[in-house]
């Protein structure tokens, strides 16, 4: 797998927060609105001030690729890159992990996990959740 | 003046290749704007407004004022930066400037050689992303989320895609200056064979990265009728951004529909509907964004591309022929100036002089996008 990124004054919390296993997003303390990546002004109402909170991590899955041919031997193919929705309505670019590539599909819930790499800190990606309750309930 | 009374003089395109270790970009570029000058029967000195990319080494690297020792004089406009160096965008802001009355010929382009270029490799990835690299999401995979959300929400199968490929690059194959001249015919399951780079792209579904350049010369329509060339008129234009390349996933559901306001806007100022225009020459990094800009231009109605490709629409001989000349999949895709060649080939099938000449050809939309890239350009050109 890759190596982190240098974090940037806008994304030190993220990779700290994802070194110890937690989600933040950034969230507008003037709208309240959501949004990822962190960016200076917040997307919806151009406020700079924000601040990250946590995340539970839980989310679905909007749109996907399998990926057979990896940008370099950093990656182990073939690998799944989605975006997934998070409760809270952002969106974040991720991999899909512990999940067969065929088995993957728009709409499935995911959630969150940590991929602690050798030199420390950690990428979160996604794996299949639990699903929806209300789903479950139409099952029984 | 407006932009339909500037015309389009000259064209130049270079050797096109995967690689070219014997040219520099300097030296690409300068072939390119100089062979775009004597096309359209200028002299250097004729020129006093440059969007051309100079990538050094001397002058000052990405500076168009370095070209004023080339042209030999002083100029009166210049626009910098890559993306308004070439095609659609950097003739829809010369031409902008020359109805102004800023200058009076100007010339966009510019070259790119990876082994002695500034570039490096040409991958056509931007530089690191934060919150893309990370989790092994280049160009083509972004490029797949989106034609994976329209095959989601429109049933759009591998077939229709493969038939997108199949038909440029069988242009292509027909094409001398054609990176892949001579390659192929291509068959619908010749393109599903070739192996997956990412669902739903194949190998054969994706544009080769290479290297070449080309340039255009812009003056007035009054000017262009004492030139050689019928000269070709920018009837309309337009161009739409959604954002920073790649900074935000892409998705269909946000950047699926990139580009209506601007062929709105484009079509509308040129008196035309797309079903007018007689031929296509369209950014092709891959086989979905055909079919995505058929519903984005108006061709087809939306999630109905992938049909309308399959019935045939955008052959040589179809109702919309599209890329004509092999398009970046098959002709050339070399960076930046990618743009400016199907600026050339629309150019060409206007004169009547392209490879796979479309009978009688009077209308063209050339256009430069993205939607994983988040822009798209085009300009509507026709003969004045």
């Amino acid at each position: 797998m890759s190596r982190l990124p240098t974090p940037t004054e806008l994304s030190g919390e993220f990779w700290t927060a994802a070194a110890e296993h937690r989600l933040v997003v950034p969230r507008c303390e003037r709208c309240a609105a959501e949004f990822f990546p962190p960016e200076r002004l917040c997307p919806a109402c151009g406020s700079p001030e924000w601040g990250y909170v946590g995340n539970a991590g839980a989310g679905t899955v909007t749109s996907f690729t399998v990926v057979h041919r990896a940008p370099s031997p950093d990656f182990e193919t073939p690998y799944v890159v989605a975006v997934v929705e998070l409760a809270g309505g952002c969106t974040l670019l991720t991999n899909l992990v512990q999940v067969d590539p065929a088995d993957v599909a728009s709409g499935m819930p995911v959630e969150v996990v940590f991929i602690d790499k050798p030199d420390g800190g950690a990428l979160p990606v996604f794996a299949p959740g639990p699903a929806d309750p209300s789903n479950e309930m139409e099952k029984e | 003046m407006s932009l339909r009374d500037v015309a389009i003089v000259g064209v130049h395109a270079t050797e096109q290749a995967r690689q070219l270790p014997q040219r520099t970009s300097l030296d690409l570029a300068q072939e390119s704007v100089l062979g775009a000058i004597a096309d359209a029967g200028l002299e250097p000195g004729d020129v006093d407004g440059v969007a051309a990319d100079w990538p050094g080494p001397g002058g000052r690297p990405g500076e168009a004022a370095s070209w004023a020792r080339v042209l030999g004089g002083p100029l009166s406009w210049v626009s910098d930066g890559l993306l308004d160096a070439a095609g659609a965008r950097g003739v829809m802001k010369a031409a902008a400037a020359i109805s102004a009355g800023l200058c009076d010929v100007a010339v966009v382009g510019g070259g790119l050689a990876g082994r002695f270029g500034r570039g490096g490799t040409v991958n056509g990835a931007a530089d690191f992303i934060e919150f893309t690299d990370v989790w092994g999401a280049y160009v083509i995979p972004l490029f797949a989320l989106v034609a994976q959300g329209h095959q989601h929400r429109f049933g759009t199968t591998a077939e229709q895609l493969a038939t997108v490929s199949a038909t440029i690059r069988n242009n292509g194959s027909k094409n001398p200056e054609a990176v892949m001249a001579g390659k192929g015919p291509y068959t619908v399951d010749d393109i599903l064979a070739s192996p997956m780079i990412a669902t739903p792209f194949h190998l054969l579904d994706v544009c080769l990265a290479g290297e070449g350049g080309g340039a255009l010369v812009l003056t007035t329509v009054e000017r262009a009728r004492d030139l050689p060339h019928p000269p070709v008129a920018v009837l309309g234009a337009g161009m739409e951004l959604s954002g920073a390349a790649y900074a935000s996933p892409p998705e269909y559901r946000t950047v699926g529909r990139l580009g209506v306001s601007a062929a709105t806007r484009a079509l509308g100022m040129a008196g035309l509907t797309a079903q007018q225009i007689d031929v296509f020459s369209l950014y092709d990094p891959n086989s979905f964004e055909i079919i995505r800009q058929m519903e984005v231009l108006g061709l087809c109605a939306e999630g109905e591309g992938g049909p309308f490709v399959a019935a045939g629409n955008i052959g040589l001989d179809g109702r919309f022929p599209t890329n004509p000349d092999g398009g970046c999949l098959a002709y050339a895709w070399n960076g930046t100036q990618q743009m400016t060649l199907k600026v050339v080939e629309a150019v060409r099938q206007l004169r009547g002089t392209a490879v796979n000449q479309v009978p009688g050809a009077e209308t063209a939309i050339a256009a430069n996008a993205g939607s994983a890239a988040s822009h798209y350009e085009l300009v509507v050109l026709g003969r004045a």
